[in-house]
């Protein structure tokens, strides 16, 4: 007798397959004492695993997990600056930045006070606050990450932002945190903004980047990078 | 994704995910640990997550990712075993094998462990794995052949008693 593969009898479980494939796996379980046996062991380790982690108590697990790692890039914009950076805005661009897909980003970087237009290879120190102004040439999901030399992946916004065409800041900012710590400032737009180019910086940055590089390994094509040098 | 819809992904889709981590990286807390970065992605990535023809399929992927990374990062685990683990009949010859690569799972690079967790924890055969990964079937015939030949050479020499 064939038997469904594992992950078939796993995604029956969960009704996760098209109606007509799930109606055929539900026959052969039906009959087959061995993927019952199966379905029958894997419905016991779901109830004991739900048991052991409930779903509130896993939601708020990551709910604290976003919170530090909010504190730990530090994404916070109060309202006063993000006026300051809206009107640094009209006095910094169009300049020179990052070229992204048709369009290109750009960083702020704001200091005692003093915001800055910082190309794509910017100096900085603990207590900066940097801000990604992405240009589009029409609208298209942006994604930005900070990728350190350490090895960690942090995104800067919590989920893909649709932009509009034209220049746009994306929300929120990024403090620099202490100790500084070498990387790159990553933005991708259109396709790119996916889990898959997070996947890809997560895997080859893990273990530590060449601080030397101009930008981080695993970028995708549509992916661009602005280097952050600690000073 | 409000934090109720990201409970009940967690209650439809969570405890396999979590059984799949603790496959992979064979360490309980490493396991939670990839268990949580893969909802995370989830969170951030709805809209990927809901486009996905087969959420648990789309799950997997990033969970496996998870775990390689985990694994990249720390090489020395806890080994749990195999028993711990909801087993299908399989062979003897297939059962050792998958033990010996899944153990030393983090020696390979990432591609081949891609292969390998398609291959033993899904059971998929070529085809669907080379559907799966976008890779030739003669690329996917190579990382099982490697990996074959790998577990072969650790078997003999974990019964000659050479450490490995």
């Amino acid at each position: 007798m064939s038997h469904p593969t594992a992950f078939v009898l796993e995604r029956l479980a969960v009704d996760d397959l098209p109606p007509d494939e799930a109606a055929a796996a539900r026959a052969h379980v039906a009959a087959c004492a061995e993927c019952r046996a199966y379905a029958d062991s894997l419905a016991a380790r779901s109830a004991a695993r739900l048991a052991e982690v409930p779903p509130a108590a896993f939601v708020q697990k990551l709910v604290a997990r976003r919170r530090v790692a909010r504190r730990r890039v530090a994404a916070a914009v109060t309202a006063g600056m993000g006026a300051l950076l809206a009107a640094s805005l009209i006095l910094w661009l169009p300049r020179a930045g990052v070229r992204l897909k048709g369009g290109g980003f750009a960083l702020e970087r704001q200091r005692d006070g003093v915001v800055t237009r910082v190309g794509s290879d910017a100096a900085v120190r603990a207590g900066d606050r940097l801000r990604v102004i992405v240009t589009l040439p029409a609208p298209a999901p942006a994604d930005a990450w900070f990728v350190g030399v350490d090895g960690h992946v942090d995104a800067l916004v919590d989920a893909p932002v649709m932009t509009a065409a034209g220049e746009q800041p994306l929300p929120g900012s990024v403090t620099v945190d202490a100790p500084c710590v070498d990387g790159w400032i990553v933005v991708a737009s259109g396709d790119a903004a996916s889990p898959a180019t997070e996947a890809s910086l997560r895997a080859h940055a893990a273990g530590g980047v060449d601080r030397a590089r101009a930008a981080p390994p695993g970028l995708p094509a549509h992916a661009r990078a602005a280097r952050l040098r600690c000073e | 994704m409000t934090q109720d819809e990201l409970a009940d992904a967690y209650r439809r889709y969570g405890p396999l995910v979590a059984q799949r981590c603790r496959a992979i990286v064979r360490d309980d807390a490493l396991a939670e640990d990839a268990l949580q970065n893969a909802f995370m992605r989830l969170w951030r990535y709805e809209a990927s997550f809901a486009a996905a023809q087969s959420k648990l399929g789309w799950l997997y992927r990033v969970a496996d990712r998870c775990c390689f990374d985990l694994l990249a990062r720390r090489r020395t685990r806890r080994e749990t075993s195999l028993a711990e683990l909801p087993e299908r009949q399989r062979s003897d010859a297939a059962v050792e094998d998958r033990e010996l690569v899944m153990r030393f799972l983090s020696r390979f690079d990432e591609r081949t462990q891609q292969v390998a967790v398609l291959h033993y924890l899904d059971g998929l055969p070529q085809e669907e794995i080379a559907r799966a990964t976008g890779w030739s079937r003669q690329t996917v015939w190579k990382k099982l052949t490697l990996l074959r030949d790998r577990a072969a050479e650790l078997r003999a020499q974990l019964e000659r008693g050479v450490p490995v």
